[in-house]
């Protein structure tokens, strides 16, 4: 028992020495939106206008991820300082270079897909399915890990294209 | 002895101040950053819903071990796992190893009431309907991805033996490895081990994995039974030993994924069961594990469909040297156990619903089972062979009430020939008053139906079948406490109340003194279970729990057999800051008393285990340093009723190793 309860006491320090500050999102989540900051840095906008001064991510949806991508200050993007817009229509697309479309979407998935990729925007989602639906990135989780797979011929569509990086990481690729 | 204690935590003291809680933050590529997101574990479980969802969403309460974990623990079989696992506990007999939760384990049972599967697909057996919890699991433990624990009934989506829990083992594929491997590793007792890897993603987008290993053990030379003391002093000279050789090939191909696998395992057995000769050199049992899975799952458009084709054998064989009136006969056991079986699902959200709808028909079409003596004269005792169907039906409704409330209803209907249909329900409500606290109220019902092995095992001499019997039942009521702090520290507080009913247990036939299985008593099982644990990133670790349950038998009103009331383990993972990815894990079990199958207590133990584990000490190379029972500490689990000789003298317990190490390396190229 003197083990035990010198372990007991071992731990109570470990847990105190690494008390960091709290934050109530899940992983889940954080992880997702860092994805979001981070993949369009291997993506090649063909009409990415020189003159527009902001990079925008659009989130569209019921998702955490809105929240946390808006304490995101100071990032850059192809340059230019990253705007986070939480969008609800439609019409609300153009300003976006990048479009998150939460799972609560599903029911008007085509429609949100065709104006995206009309406009040469990058669609990404976690819900079940989007690359066969016709989207461009799917975060999901295999094995306990947030990857995701990539719809080439969907971005090409729209004159985006991955880059090799990106390729070489992806869980799977829709050519 | 406690010089050394107090040197190790003195040790480990330092280290914990001399490392900074938080990680170092690198200036770091892009890419590096996208790799290191695809690293970060989030805490999923599918087998709890038969679907993916985040765990505190399960409707049960679910326990994730990753190959982090497995690596860092320097763990060496799947009960070493499950051992670290809060509230289980572990029994090895030097033949096999059994587990046991929530205080249930009855001696004599066969890992029935505990379900494994492996990538999804079941893998106990069409006999005995074992899980291979220990050595004999047939998968190496360096190929496991993570291992989900889902604890309480199971059966309202699997059927017979989901009892006390779902074991569902998640093995790597070629994308993880893109490349090859080489591990071995050498201890005490001259082991041995050895593992071939090669794997990746090859043209036409097939993933494949392709793995060998070898295991090879002398075991303890010298093993002293006091109790066999009339026979070679009590001492089992080289009845120790073990070796297993396992194959796994992975395929994964668009929606499709087959998992293959095969494993023979031999292990002398040094205890002298069931009225053996003691010492006799022939004893020894083997088996042979092989599963055939193959799983396509689409997901996303009208809803996901799912359809699991499985194929199951195990053949046992066992030597028992006897002492027939003088005569030394050799008797040999026998079961070739196959199945093949089809599972069908789907899920669908409908609004506020997420649905699922299956079905699973398990063909057992081959349980053979042989008793027959070899020399001096063949004999044959038992040549039963038979078949049977299982069909199983079911239907699960998670509805999201509000975003923070979650009910979650299932309930399966499982045919059987013999006894017809049950019904087992499971209903967990899940509530989040805020994002970081999640409740969790369970109950369920499971059953396990009798095997084959009960039903009709009849050598006609010592043990008899026995066609009347009906499935056994739990009825279990869980409430659970989640507290997130912070986003490293997670704290668990669970009570638990379980009742069975039906017991199926073997006893002895008053008319004619013969063995047969009967469904015999009620048990009654509660207890609490507190568990805290905290991760950082800089790989920085830790998990304490303490579990504490009363589990009695109704009819006599005793404790059970191997059932102790405490259970407490800590654990904790220490980064070697000077020397960078290197990592020391020091973890003690503790677990109280226990009685053996004669009502005696076997004392309660508090092992001590660590191992240090270094990251790419050279390209590619990972090596770790273990030694299990740091303190050599002298401890003995229970005796089943099994554990007499052939002069009758019954075992009281039996010794486990004392201090043992291991050095082992791994190679990816």
């Amino acid at each position: 028992m003197i083990t035990f309860k010198s372990t007991v006491i071992l731990f109570l320090i470990v847990i105190q020495s690494g008390l960091v500050q709290a934050e109530d999102v899940p992983l889940e989540y954080r992880i997702k939106s860092n994805y979001l900051l981070n993949i369009p840095l291997f993506v090649e906008f063909q009409s990415l206008e020189q003159n527009i001064s902001s990079f925008t991510i659009c989130v569209v949806g019921d998702t955490p991820i809105a929240s946390i991508l808006s304490e995101s200050k100071g990032k850059q993007i192809k340059k230019r300082p990253v705007v986070i817009s939480r969008i609800h229509d439609i019409s609300q697309l153009g300003k976006c270079q990048v479009v998150f479309i939460a799972s609560s979407e599903q029911y008007r998935l085509q429609k949100l897909l065709t104006a995206a990729n009309r406009l040469g925007i990058l669609t990404i989602s976690d819900m079940r399915g989007f690359v066969k639906q016709g989207g461009m990135i799917n975060l999901l989780i295999v094995n306990g890990r947030v990857t995701f797979d990539l719809n080439q011929t969907a971005a090409n569509n729209a004159s985006i294209s991955f880059g090799t990086q990106l390729l070489k990481l992806a869980n799977d690729v829709t050519n | 002895m406690s010089v050394i204690i107090s040197i190790a935590y003195t040790l480990i003291l330092m280290l914990v101040f001399v490392c900074p809680a938080t990680a170092e933050v690198h200036e770091q590529t892009s890419t590096a950053a996208l790799e290191q997101l695809m690293r970060a574990e989030v805490t999923t479980v599918t087998g709890a819903s038969k679907y993916q969802q985040e765990v505190a969403d399960a409707p049960a309460s679910v326990t994730i071990i990753t190959a982090d974990d497995i690596l860092k623990g320097g763990y060496r079989n799947l009960a070493e796992i499950l051992n670290s696992v809060r509230g289980f506990y572990t029994l090895y007999n030097r033949s096999y190893h059994f587990v046991g939760m929530r205080g249930f384990s009855p001696l004599g049972d066969y890992n029935t009431r505990i379900l494994v599967l492996i990538d999804g697909h079941r893998l106990n057996d069409a006999v005995y309907e074992q899980a291979p919890l220990g050595s004999d699991f047939p998968v190496d433990i360096d190929l496991i991805d993570r291992i989900e624990v889902i604890r309480g009934p199971g059966s309202s989506l699997y059927g017979t033996n989901a009892f006390l829990a779902v074991v569902n083992i998640l093995t790597r594929s070629g994308k993880d490895l893109k490349g090859g491997e080489i591990s071995s590793s050498g201890g005490s007792y001259n082991s041995w081990t050895g593992r071939v890897t090669g794997g990746g993603k090859i043209p036409g987008g097939v993933d494949l994995l392709l793995s060998g290993s070898y295991r090879d053990s002398e075991g303890k030379q010298r093993l002293l039974f006091p109790e066999y003391a009339a026979t070679n002093g009590g001492i089992a000279n080289d009845m120790d030993g073990e070796s297993s050789r396992d194959m796994l090939a992975r395929v994964l191909w668009k929606d499709l994924s087959l998992t293959l696998l095969h494993q023979t395992r031999d292990k002398s057995v040094p205890t002298a069961p069931y009225s053996t000769i003691f010492n006799d050199s022939a004893q020894k049992v083997i088996d042979l594990h092989s599963l055939v899975g193959l799983l396509y799952s689409r997901h996303g458009g009208y809803a996901d469909y799912n359809v699991r084709l499985t194929y199951n054998r195990y053949e046992y064989n066992a030597d028992y040297p006897l002492d027939n009136a003088g005569v030394r006969t050799l008797n040999r056991d026998t079961t070739v156990a196959e199945w093949v079986g089809s599972d069908l699902y789907s899920s669908k959200n409908i609004g506020d619903h997420l649905l699922t709808i299956g079905m699973e028909y398990r063909w057992q079409f081959n349980q053979q089972q042989r008793n027959y003596d070899i020399s001096p004269m063949r004999n044959q005792l038992l040549d039963s062979n038979h078949r049977s169907l299982v069909q199983g039906y079911y239907l699960q409704d998670e509805h999201h009430i509000r975003n923070n409330l979650i009910l979650n209803i299932g309930i399966r209907l499982d045919n059987y020939e013999h006894f017809g249909t049950t019904a087992n329900p499971r209903t967990a409500l899940i509530w989040k008053p805020h994002g970081n606290t999640v409740l969790r109220l369970t109950y369920g019902e499971a059953f396990r139906a009798p095997n084959a092995y009960e039903k009709y095992y009849d050598d006609t001499t010592s043990t008899k079948g026995n066609l009347d019997l009906r499935p056994e039942k739990i009825r279990s009521y869980e409430l659970s406490w989640d507290q997130f702090i912070g986003n490293n520290i997670r704290t668990t507080l669970s009570g638990f109340y379980s009742r069975i009913t039906d017991l199926l247990e073997q006893t002895t036939d008053p008319m004619d003194g013969m063995l047969v299985f009967r469904n015999l008593s009620r048990v009654e099982s509660m207890g609490v279970e507190f568990q805290t644990e905290g991760k950082w990133e800089s790989g920085l670790s830790g998990r304490l729990s303490y579990s504490y349950q009363n589990a009695k038998n109704l009819e006599t009103n005793q404790s059970l057999g191997n059932s102790p009331h405490t259970i407490a383990k800590a654990s904790f993972t220490v980064p070697l800051y000077l020397l960078k990815k290197h990592f020391a894990t020091i973890e003690t079990l503790y677990g109280s008393s226990r009685l053996n199958a004669s009502g005696e207590k076997i004392a309660g133990a508090s092992i001590v285990n660590m191992t240090i584990l270094s990251r790419e000490l050279l390209k590619g190379l990972d090596v770790s340093a273990s030694i299990y029972n740091l303190l050599d500490t002298r401890y003995s689990v229970p005796a089943g009723a099994e554990q007499i000789n052939s002069l009758s003298e019954t075992l009281q317990g039996i010794s486990q190793d004392g201090r043992t190490f291991r050095i082992k390396a791994t190679w990816r190229f």
